[in-house]
């Protein structure tokens, strides 16, 4: 990749983060209680920042990162540029799981049960998907498996709001499932985090496999990589960090879609290279849109996935109108 | 070139949907050989190459790779010893020529990341024998057909592996380049290394290749020098053809009932 492109993207990083954090209901000099918190001075700024703000920025980053990356090792492991995390079906059976015990009331038990829900419904999306498509399989029986598998997350997250007891429950479960990082805490932050962190190592590991693979399975195979094992590691990897960032911010789409095809051109459209980069642009991209919410929230809080939608959406259209010659 | 490591299987067997692909083949490819597997479309050509290559998990028999059972090695292993060159298959990306040839050298990087100073003259080096280096930053979904075949040739090369197992690599190229990569792949066996190459072209096998080995339905029918080999009951009896011969040429004639 070009160095101005990289420093270019760093910078705008790094004013999106200030932008962020200085973003909130109280007003506050960010650079003031960020010197507080470095100097370890007590000062009620100093607090909100640590407690509030940036958990906030650390989940956006983080969660918009994984997307981003999951959604690059996706796109390059099936060799099909309209595959994104959920393709596989763990973004909606871990939505599956944190809607579950919001349905049954299990959530507000206990702080850490909705997180932990997700993640369990994640998993589980791993095995329906290897037990459906088997070990041996090829990228399309993996793409058949998880379509299958994605529908019937769909159909039990809306037969939970079908029979949901009453109208607050319902919405509860629908304004989870568009999507937020409004109220999240240290805690969230401390759940997540290693997960999506585990992930996005066994992801990176697989870079050259990636590589590898875009001259075909058996080609793959012949410069050396175990295909069952590889193939395994990088759907575990998406399914820890994208489970993990589905169970604390809801589920936001169009991120892992969309980056990697904005990124692809500066890396000469190389999958190992367009791990970092898609992670890195995710994550600003996710910092831009949480700023969105916040800034445009006038009453009612406006959710992250519709952000990321109505952004994503139409970015989408204007890319593939772009690139369409490429592709046929 | 490394040390040479030849090639064989014994007894290769493999059934699919109640077909026998592959029937109880049993063959050696030596040091500095260069062999031809010839035969109908569907006789098990590109099956052998698979298997040989590891990448065909239920085919049973055994196949010897540098005197270890193939099945013992690891995937990282077998790809330093044998390069492979399927028949021409897509490539995902838009991928820069140079990046494609790349790729041939990740057998030799493991986890790293960049590509040494000999990867790089590798790398180099490939792609002035499959005369691609002009094409070097072209984008490969620019390129013509040949030019694609070539570029794939130079990822087969820069490997460096000393024993190639190529599927058709001069099927889309022009006279001039099949002439070149049948010379590239004579020379790379004068050095000491072997390959062994799926073709349809008899005079061409028939020139650059010491032995050819001929498939039918799955089973190696004949194994020899190309003269004793490519006999007109031979060849009436595998292809149903009958052919006309001039010096050492042999061209396809006339089909017969």
């Amino acid at each position: 990749m070009r160095k101005q492109w990289v420093i270019a993207g760093l910078v705008g990083i790094v004013l999106l983060m200030m932008w962020h954090l200085s973003i909130g209901s109280s007003r506050l000099d960010v650079w003031l209680a960020l010197q507080d918190l470095w100097l370890g001075r007590d000062s009620v700024a100093a607090t909100i920042v640590r407690d509030i703000r940036l958990p906030r920025l650390v989940l956006a980053m983080a969660v918009g990162g994984v997307l981003g990356l999951s959604g690059a090792a996706m796109q390059s492991l099936l060799r099909n540029p309209l595959a994104d995390p959920g393709l596989v079906g763990v973004s909606n059976f871990a939505a599956l799981g944190a809607v579950v015990s919001l349905y049954f009331g299990w959530a507000a038990l206990a702080w850490w049960i909705l997180p932990v829900g997700g993640m369990l419904g994640a998993a589980l999306a791993v095995v329906a998907i290897f037990a459906l498509a088997g070990l041996q399989s090829n990228g399309l029986s993996l793409i058949l498996a998880g379509v299958a598998v994605n529908a019937l997350a769909g159909s039990l997250i809306a037969l939970a709001l079908n029979f949901s007891s009453n109208p607050y429950a319902m919405s509860e479960i629908v304004y989870w499932l568009l999507g937020s990082f409004a109220n999240r805490s240290v805690v969230d932050v401390a759940i997540a985090i290693p997960f999506m962190v585990l992930g996005a190592v066994a992801i990176f590991i697989s870079k050259n496999f990636l590589d590898a693979l875009s001259l075909g399975e058996e080609t793959a195979q012949s410069l050396g990589y175990h295909l069952v094992k590889y193939r395994s590691l990088i759907i575990v990897g998406v399914a820890l960090s994208v489970g993990a960032a589905v169970s604390v911010s809801g589920n936001i789409g169009f991120v892992g879609l969309v980056i990697p095809h904005l990124v692809r051109p500066l890396v000469q459209h190389r999958p190992s290279k367009l791990l970092l980069a898609s992670t890195v642009a995710g994550a600003g991209f996710m910092l831009l849109a949480d700023i969105l919410v916040q800034v445009f929230a006038s009453g009612q809080e406006l959710k992250l996935g519709v952000v990321t939608a109505l952004v994503g959406g139409p970015f989408f259209l204007g890319l593939i109108w772009r690139l369409r010659r490429s592709y046929v | 070139m490394s040390k040479v490591a030849p090639l064989s299987c014994r007894d290769l067997c493999w059934q699919k949907a109640q077909r026998a692909l592959l029937s109880h083949v049993t063959m050696s490819l030596g040091d500095a050989e260069l062999v031809a597997v010839i035969g109908p479309n569907g006789a098990g050509k590109s099956s052998l190459l698979r298997s040989l290559m590891g990448l065909i998990p239920e085919a049973h028999g055994n196949v010897m790779l540098s005197g270890r059972l193939l099945q013992s090695m690891s995937m990282a292993e077998r790809a330093i010893e044998v390069a492979y060159l399927p028949q021409q298959q897509p490539v995902a990306w838009p991928l820069s020529v140079r990046h494609t040839v790349e790729l041939g050298r990740l057998p030799h990087m493991g986890f790293r990341r960049q590509l040494n100073t000999e990867d790089q003259s590798a790398v180099e080096e490939a792609m002035q024998m499959a005369d691609v280096a002009h094409l070097a930053d072209r984008r490969i979904d620019t390129l013509s057909g040949g030019e694609l075949s070539r570029v794939m040739i130079a990822r087969l090369f820069a490997g460096q592996a000393p024993i190639i197992l190529a599927d058709e690599p001069i099927a889309a190229l022009d006279p001039y380049h099949q002439l070149h990569i049948m010379e590239l792949l004579q020379r790379h066996c004068q050095r000491g290394g072997s390959a062994m190459v799926v073709m349809h072209d008899l005079t061409m096998a028939a020139r650059f290749c010491q032995r050819i080995v001929v498939m039918q339905k799955g089973e190696v029918v004949a194994d020899g020098r190309p003269h004793d080999v490519l006999t007109d009951d031979l060849l009436a009896s595998v292809y149903g053809v009958s052919v006309k011969r001039h010096h050492d040429l042999v061209v396809p004639d006339k089909r017969l009932g």
